[in-house]
């Protein structure tokens, strides 16, 4: 396994962002931002908390970590003081799962993060959205029948930033439109990583 | 942002996907381009992309450094090849 190169500006900026807070949750950490986070913050984190769909063990960047499933009381235990919020099926999952199922998983995440805005000690969180949401602004309230990935990620936008000013949690929003990375999960899903995925295997584009 | 809370878009240079194409190929040798495809910017068609504006002002204001798209390419070839 090669370790993912990691960008310097992005280790300082990380290093000052987590000074002085021992406590970090990671929601949807076996994921690609979720494995791209751990890379950049596990040296400067005293005390982490993973959590997944699925209790297991990853391996990032030639380190191990345990990544257990969502427990309120376990959170609780934990008290967060900063919360990095990666969990979302994104939209290749609603096939899998059907309309319903999708909707409803999805809001049960987005209820989870929610949550945590009420606990006294978690002083932020960072969440990453997607500029479907964007697109899905000021369309129709049915938009969700078309989009449901676009439109859920709006609806989540909205009552975040609602949730956490009423709570004075500082709360952050990172809208995804285009990116890159190493840990990409479904590289044939995006054009930068399908495209090399293509050179490197068949060597033709 | 108000000190309270914070919306960030990604930004970055449009890029077209024969453009893409023609820098992995590149960087892979002996990679050939099948199809070429009309860039999107020459057609009538709704771009999905942030306006870069966020993005320009908050890589200036910290300082920041963004991976050229010459590394970020690098830097998936090296994963794929070998996961992290």
């Amino acid at each position: 396994m090669a370790e993912a190169p990691l960008s310097l500006s992005a280790l300082n900026l990380t290093a000052s962002a987590l000074l002085g807070k021992p406590r970090v949750l990671v929601l949807g950490a076996g994921g690609w931002f979720g494995k791209t986070a751990l890379s950049l913050i596990a040296r400067h984190t005293k005390s982490l908390m993973l959590v997944g769909s699925h209790e297991r063990a990853v391996v990032v960047n030639g380190r191990p970590f345990h990544i257990e499933k969502w427990s309120e009381e376990e959170v609780a235990k934990f008290r967060p003081e900063i919360v990095l919020d990666f969990a979302y099926l994104i939209r290749s999952f609603l096939t899998d799962h059907g309309f319903s199922d999708y909707v409803q998983i999805n809001r049960e995440l987005s209820q989870r993060v929610l949550s945590l805005a009420f606990l006294g000690w978690v002083e932020g969180i960072l969440t990453v959205s997607s500029g479907d949401a964007i697109e899905a602004r000021n369309r129709p309230s049915t938009y969700i029948e078309t989009d449901p990935y676009g439109a859920l990620r709006d609806e989540f936008e909205r009552k975040f930033l609602e949730e956490t000013h009423r709570h004075s949690v500082r709360a952050f929003i990172a809208r995804a439109w285009s990116v890159s990375g190493g840990f990409v999960g479904k590289p044939m899903n995006y054009a930068l990583s399908s495209f090399v995925l293509q050179a490197v295997t068949a060597k033709r584009i | 942002m108000d000190g309270v809370t914070g919306e960030l878009d990604s930004g970055g240079r449009l890029v077209e996907m024969t453009e893409l194409a023609l820098e992995i190929a590149a960087q892979v040798e002996g990679t050939n381009i099948v199809e070429k495809v009309p860039n999107r910017s020459e057609k009538d068609v709704q771009q999905y992309c942030s306006d870069n504006a966020g993005w320009e002002a908050q890589i200036e204001a910290r300082n920041y450094l963004p991976a050229s798209l010459s590394s970020q390419i690098a830097n998936v070839i090296t994963a794929l090849r070998s996961p992290p």
